[in-house]
């Protein structure tokens, strides 16, 4: 009898690590043909009509980077990851609006930025920008000052509508260095408490080609989009939401 | 890593083991020993409240939740003879809760006798591998003067942090927010801390480059130095 039992818990543990396995480490299978991943993206959660899925783009072996056009001429960004043992949509949005996707949030070398916009638009390039808006404050006599950052990079517009860009070694060291911050913070693991939220955010601009700084709004459709813990979407900065030096001479 | 802290837990850990060993050792039936384990951590689990103290939160436990529940279970079973032996380890965990508490008392003060928070060294204790980011576009482009740096470490002081003047005088250079120049526009990389101190700052360069702000999760301090450490770059 206790023989039995035996065998029966070293088949329940077989089956659990077989599944496990399954779930979480077994390696990726080949990702969903185009009509697969127009219906995904067409199903009454998503509700996207996709005319035409522009590319598969591999940010790594688990990590996909979809751009496609809807029916209605809008393009559009979507991102899946393979996740218990399945290709999953993690995020997508229609109209302007690129999206930073941090595959590792913990690892800011896996941060992309990643845009598609309507070629009517004529943008000559794309400013994206790191920010963190100057504070200070007094709690009980002790002052905090925080220094207002701005750091960006450029990324030209080139044939395609559709481009992403790994974020800069500068933004990766910062991030890193906030991310180690409010780690040390964080209290016992125990006793894991509330996370507060990061203060910097991500912004971007566009360029025209006839040099002037406008939001492309080509094809008029409204933007939308749904997304998870690991994408934000950037924010549009104004030219008078930016520092600018004055005594710079154009490039 | 923090090395007091890392020290004290394990001391706490090694009271809380003596603990059970010694209740262990008087009981004449005894308990198993893994059920045992899990009594003492389920009855850690209380009702506590938060307070501040030296720049931190500390824990006070008040309502033993984890007991309570340890009683729900234990007590109906084998007719209370269960309950009578797990019941000193639920406590002890629930006990548990004031030795970490005594810990985390005596944790900033060990901590800031190695590693005073008004020196410099305790942040920036290795610095050959140092440079400097611009995080903002206000920052004219220069690099770290290591030469100059590394001569005046040990007689960098620290000065306070006036937070309030700082935002303002940000504001007298641009009355649009986004024409402000910044202070601190520079991010100092590839420096450690002091060994063991655990310290995970950011730390950002003044304009003039005598200004060091270090930012850790629970304070801020200033250093200021005589002469500048940035020069122009090539």
């Amino acid at each position: 009898m206790r023989k039995n039992v035996r065998l029966l818990l070293l088949f329940i543990v077989l089956i659990a690590g077989g599944v496990l396995y399954w779930y979480y480490f077994a390696p990726p299978t080949a990702f969903p043909d185009k009509d697969e991943i127009r219906d995904t993206l067409g199903n009454s959660n998503n509700g996207i009509h996709a005319a035409e899925i522009q590319d598969t783009i591999f940010l790594d072996d688990k990590h996909v980077f979809i751009p496609f056009i809807t029916e209605t001429e809008s393009h559009g960004i979507s991102f899946w990851e393979w996740k218990k043992h399945e290709w999953q949509l993690t995020s997508f949005s229609v109209g302007s609006m690129p999206q930073i996707w941090k595959i590792d949030s913990e690892d800011p070398e896996t941060y992309y930025v990643i845009w598609n916009f309507h070629p009517e638009n004529d943008l000559d390039y794309l400013k994206f920008y790191l920010m963190k808006d100057l504070g200070y404050s007094i709690t009980e006599g002790k002052h905090q000052y925080s220094p207002g950052v701005q750091m960006d990079f450029r990324s030209e517009v080139g044939e395609q509508s559709y481009g992403y860009s790994q974020i800069p070694p500068e933004w990766q060291e910062y991030i890193e260095a906030e991310i180690k911050m409010m780690e040390a913070m964080k209290p016992d693991f125990l006793f894991a408490d509330f996370f507060p939220p990061a203060q910097y955010y991500f912004g971007w601009q566009s360029t025209l080609t006839d040099g002037t700084i406008e939001y492309p709004s080509y094809p008029d459709n409204n933007g939308f989009g749904s997304g998870g813990q690991s994408t934000e979407t950037l924010r549009f900065l104004n030219e008078n939401e930016i520092y600018l030096k004055e005594t710079v001479s154009s490039e | 890593m923090n090395a007091p802290g890392v020290v004290l837990n394990l001391l706490a850990w090694v009271a809380i083991f003596i603990l059970a060993r010694r209740i262990y050792m008087k009981q004449d039936v005894k308990p198993i020993i893994w059920k045992l384990g899990i009594v003492i951590f389920v009855g850690l689990f209380s009702f506590s409240i938060n307070l501040p103290y030296m720049d931190q939160q500390i824990k006070l436990a008040i309502l033993p939740l984890g007991v309570w529940i340890l009683y729900g279970i234990y007590s109906r079973k084998n007719e209370g003879i269960s309950w009578d032996q797990y019941r000193k380890y639920a406590w002890l965990g629930f006990l548990a809760n004031y030795i970490f508490l005594a810990v985390s008392l005596i944790l900033p003060l060990v901590h800031s006798g190695f590693y005073p928070n008004n020196e410099l060294s305790t942040y920036l204790s290795e610095i050959n591998k140092g440079y400097i980011n611009k995080t903002h576009p206000s920052a004219s482009d220069k690099v770290l003067d290591m030469k100059s740096l590394q001569n005046q470490i040990a007689s960098i002081q620290e000065k306070p942090v006036y937070s309030d003047k700082w935002y303002q005088t940000a504001f007298e250079s641009g009355i649009e927010r986004p024409k402000q120049e910044e202070r601190f526009p520079y991010q100092l990389l590839g420096a450690e801390p002091k060994w063991g101190s655990g310290m995970q700052a950011i730390i950002f360069i003044e304009r003039d480059g005598k200004g060091i702000l270090v930012s850790t999760g629970q304070k801020q301090v200033y250093f200021r130095a005589e002469k500048t450490f940035l020069k122009e770059g090539e």
